[in-house]
């Protein structure tokens, strides 16, 4: 048998992976080859290097909140609906799929299918003036987590339809019957990639329930 | 946690039930996460991963087979995630060390043997195939034997030997040329 041959031999003997008939025999080899003394030099430094050098210190954040409302959170098909998806998705595309509700008093957002986390509230200059409402934009983010550009606005509306109940002057609809608001534009009042908590800080404007 | 614990907690985990699941995050999540990241070499991409892993295994715990450890399935699932995640992310790795002066990093304090170390040997790992990758991790720094490693990977002992002697070579010649490459520019 060819030297080469043992090398993948050699290298599980260095990982303590062969078996005593195979230890014996190739001790005796290596005990009379230069070659293989070499090779198994070289595996056992190649081990040392990969033990010794590699990041043992990174201490990664405790993740247990965060896998644990992943796991209570669940799209309608019943898979996980990562933050990040739902970071990639427009503040209109999410209020659409939120469904936001007019009526008359607070702006409400349709309950999503999932538990929410925090709130964000437009302050309430960006409410209807008639009746005061004020928009209530919720979405599913972990406390403390990065704001993602794309929901980093400051949210107004048109109410573009109709409200339900009384005394709010857009056309009537049969009570208790939603109508949808229109995100229209926004400023920025977060930053991206502010956290929440941060965000909260600075305006007041993030409730956590 | 001894596997007899976590099977017990395997057992009270029901679909609707996560809270004995927790006992699982929290015993192996850093130990996961610590695999990924020297795996992927990019710590938000191995957080991600690392949660992945475990809504995955929760989902999934239900098809745990009773000859597999506990430890060694939650491996399989984030060697698998790792694997796939590479191809999404390889064209955002590694940047050669001789092209971090040019970023300024590293540039006002000279780094010491050490961090050089380090950094030649994650990057030396990083052109390995990610498969070949992770048997020699799952061996060398997490601890699996070969036949466990081949259980994870769902392969044999004996191509789990094949990958290992060569992933070793592989590193071995990345790791000397990085080493050489990265002293030469150190010093001047």
């Amino acid at each position: 048998m060819q030297c080469t041959e043992l090398d993948e031999l050699v290298s599980a003997y260095a990982d303590g992976q062969t078996v005593p008939a195979q230890s014996e025999s190739l001790e005796q080899h290596v005990a009379s080859c230069s070659r293989c003394r070499g090779v198994l030099r070289r595996q056992r430094t190649t081990r040392l290097l990969l033990q010794g050098a590699l990041n043992d210190r990174w201490v990664p954040p405790d993740l247990t909140l965060r896998i644990a409302y992943q796991l209570r959170r669940r799209d309608e098909r019943g898979r996980p609906a990562r933050i990040a998806a739902a970071c990639t998705v427009g503040i209109a595309a999410l209020a659409v799929a939120f469904g936001i509700v007019v009526s008359h008093g607070p702006v409400q957002v349709a309950a999503p299918a999932v538990p929410v986390v925090d709130e964000i509230q437009a302050p309430s200059a960006s409410g209807c003036e008639a009746c005061n409402a004020r928009l209530s934009v919720r979405y599913t983010m972990a406390y403390g987590h990065k704001v993602p550009a794309a929901l980093a606005l400051e949210v107004t509306y048109d109410v573009d339809a109709n409200t339900s109940g009384s005394g709010h002057p857009g056309r009537a609809t049969p009570a208790g019957r939603p109508a949808r608001a229109v995100i229209r534009s926004g400023k920025p009042t977060a930053k991206g990639g502010e956290t929440t908590e941060a965000l909260s800080q600075r305006s007041g404007g993030l409730q956590a329930f | 946690m001894v596997e007899a614990d976590a099977i017990a907690v395997v057992g009270a985990v029901s679909g609707e039930n996560c809270e004995p699941f927790d006992a699982i995050v929290r015993h192996y999540q850093a130990r996961i996460a610590r695999y990924l990241l020297r795996l992927v070499s990019d710590p938000e991409l191995a957080l991600d991963l690392t949660q992945d892993t475990f809504v995955c295994a929760f989902r999934n715990i239900h098809t745990l087979r009773s000859d597999l450890a506990l430890n060694a399935w939650l491996y399989r699932i984030a060697t698998n995630l790792a694997i796939r995640a590479r191809v999404r992310r390889q064209r955002l790795q590694w940047q050669p060390l001789a092209e971090l002066e040019h970023t300024g990093i590293g540039a006002s304090v000279a780094p010491d043997d050490q961090v050089i170390d380090r950094l030649v040997v994650e990057q030396a790992l990083h052109t390995l195939p990610r498969d070949r990758a992770a048997c020699l991790l799952l061996h060398i720094k997490e601890g699996f034997s070969y036949g466990e490693v081949a259980t994870i990977m769902g392969t044999t002992p004996e191509a789990v030997r094949k990958r290992i002697a060569r992933a070793k070579e592989q590193f071995r010649q990345a790791y000397d040329e990085s080493l050489k490459g990265s002293r030469t520019h150190a010093v001047h």
